[in-house]
């Protein structure tokens, strides 16, 4: 059975998934609502108002992707954000710069290339 | 060892750069509205009475208006940092706007105005006064100057409002022998007219409405999409998640000319506005800043002449998007380039159809097709191509004299009498008769040929 995860949490991997399909500053709707179904599909009593704060706050800050990925430590954790930055990145087509982050996501959780 | 000296720029000079910062008069009353709108004017008025010695123009609102010391603040160059971040709404930038616009076109900026709770106040910005002083030396006047100022348009009354005054206008330019400063401020208010129903068509409709009046007269939104037109296509939309909010991109396909109303067609600039201004209309916080053009991301054609396509971006976006101080310019990040390219080919496509789109064709018989085409309001009657009879004569006759036969059936097409028809079948359709023709047409032909063989 998937493991429950805290709603803090489920906000930095939203974080994390924002980068990778952020990368020029922008998210599209495509990348947005793949974003919020893989969520939703994982807690589902996770609200659209509190994902819409998550990716205001996410603008506002200028932290590095790194920074949101050392907080990942559990493995379970780590192939969900995975997952959710490969389907999420690849919902309108993954460019090039997607792909770089999300090959860095993937090196930094341990998965390797 | 390095050292830092006072290179203030000199204000006789400055403020000549100030003057010409490349505004048109319509963009520099803009970028006033722009003020007006920000501080939540219901009432915008643009007053400039003809017949005046010495011409002048008066924007007024009902907006918040300012104390004396948020005057004061606001009347210095640059008054806002560009970096800050501005609410939403807010459609200034740079804290210039409103002294760089009025300095491209007058020499005299007043601002009066009056905070709910304040005293009506006044500032005056005088280049004559700059230039012969060599100083930033602001005018400020106290509350009984102001009351008798004589271009003083804010009612007493009311609560709150702003009125700039531009005295010693050089925006009327008398280089021009042919038309006198009367004339040329006709045609500058008649401009002014419909790029401020054009750029602000956003703030004329909706629950944010706002009353714009050029001389009392007030304006109606032009609306570059016609999305109430019948005839008028939605495409595909989009939103964009950045900083501060959505990137919204919507498409739209005009309907064609002929489909439009004289009067709208009009507005838009006929149709060689229509096609001209085919492309990206970009907005700033509702505020139009580019109307047409594609940017370099698409040729302008005329198929593609009916294409639109809506581009809403936030304020918080300026930096990325380089919008200038005249906010009439900006560029387009390269990934909203990416993100644009996706977009263009669905409304110019449909553009194309909607500008070929020839009508429907009905076949009459064998021998007939009726035309009617939507665009145009025509009807014609042409020879069907589709005759089995007519392909096989093609087959078997030279390439001469398959064009001597096109020629002459689309002549016989072009010269059908017509109105003889109408009349006859209006009259006595019943003594039409049309089996003879046959036999009519190979006797005539006959004596024709043996009459040449005769001759010979």
């Amino acid at each position: 059975m998937a493991i429950i995860f805290d709603k803090d949490i489920l906000d930095l991997v939203i974080k994390i998934v924002a980068c990778v399909c952020g990368k020029d500053g922008l998210i599209s709707q495509a990348e947005e609502d793949a974003i919020y179904y893989g969520i939703k599909q994982r807690t589902s009593d996770y609200s659209f108002e509190r994902f819409n704060e998550v990716l205001e706050t996410f603008f506002d800050e200028s932290y590095q992707i790194e920074d949101y990925l050392e907080k990942i430590t559990d493995s379970e954790l780590s192939e969900f954000t995975i997952n959710l930055c490969e389907s999420s990145a690849s919902a309108d087509g993954l460019d090039i710069k997607e792909n770089i982050a999300l090959n860095k996501v993937k090196l930094i959780l341990g998965r390797g290339l | 060892m390095s050292r830092y000296t006072d290179a203030s720029p000199d204000p006789s000079s400055h403020i000549k750069t100030l003057m010409r910062i490349g505004y048109t008069m319509p963009s520099a009353v803009s970028d006033i509205l722009d003020n007006s709108i920000t501080a939540n004017a219901k009432n915008i008025e643009v007053h400039s009475l003809p017949g005046l010695q010495e011409p002048n123009i008066s924007i007024l609102d009902d907006g918040e208006g300012m104390s004396l010391e948020e005057l004061i603040h606001n009347m210095k160059i640059g008054c806002k940092d560009p970096s800050h971040e501005r609410f939403r709404g807010d459609l200034g930038r740079f804290g210039s706007g409103m002294k760089t616009a009025s300095f491209s076109q007058s020499r005299k900026l007043t601002i009066i105005s009056k905070k709910a709770g304040n005293p009506i106040c006044a500032a005056i910005w005088d280049i004559e006064r700059i230039e012969n002083e060599n100083a930033w030396c602001l005018e400020v006047l106290d509350e009984d100057e102001v009351k008798a100022h004589p271009l003083l348009l804010i009612d007493n009354q009311k609560e709150h409002g702003t009125q700039v005054i531009w005295e010693k206008l050089t925006c009327i330019n008398k280089t021009n022998h042919s038309l006198d400063a009367e004339a040329i401020m006709a045609s500058n208010l008649s401009e002014l007219r419909g790029y401020i129903a054009l750029h602000f068509h956003k703030f004329m409709d909706g629950k944010n409405k706002r009353n714009f009046f050029i001389n009392n007269s007030q304006l109606q939104g032009i609306d570059p999409f016609m999305t109430r037109s019948s005839g008028y296509q939605e495409g595909r939309s989009e939103r964009l998640r950045c900083k501060g909010g959505y990137i919204e991109i919507n498409t739209h396909v005009l309907p064609h000319f002929k489909r439009m109303e004289g009067r709208a067609l009009e507005r838009l600039g006929g149709a060689n506005g229509i096609v001209q201004n085919q492309g990206l209309y970009i907005y700033r916080e509702n505020r139009l800043i580019n109307a047409g053009g594609w940017l370099g991301l698409a040729k302008t054609s005329q198929l593609g002449a009916l294409a639109r396509v809506e581009v809403n971006v936030p304020s918080s976006l300026d930096q990325e998007w380089a919008t200038d101080v005249k906010k009439s310019s900006l560029q387009l990040p390269p990934r909203i380039k990416k993100e644009l390219r996706k977009f263009l080919s669905d409304p110019i496509k449909r553009s194309k159809r909607v500008y070929t789109y020839r009508g429907k064709q009905d076949q009459a018989n064998k021998y007939w097709n009726i035309q009617e085409n939507e665009n145009d309001k025509t009807i014609s009657y042409q020879i069907s191509a589709e005759n089995d009879f007519l392909t096989d004569i093609f087959r078997v006759i030279s390439e001469e004299q398959k064009s001597q036969l096109i020629k002459y059936l689309g002549l016989l097409a072009e010269n059908i009498p017509l109105n003889h028809i109408y009349q006859k079948m209006s009259e006595s359709p019943r003594d039409i008769d049309q089996e003879i023709v046959t036999d009519a047409l190979l006797e005539a032909i006959m004596s024709r040929v043996f009459e040449a063989e005769l001759n010979e």
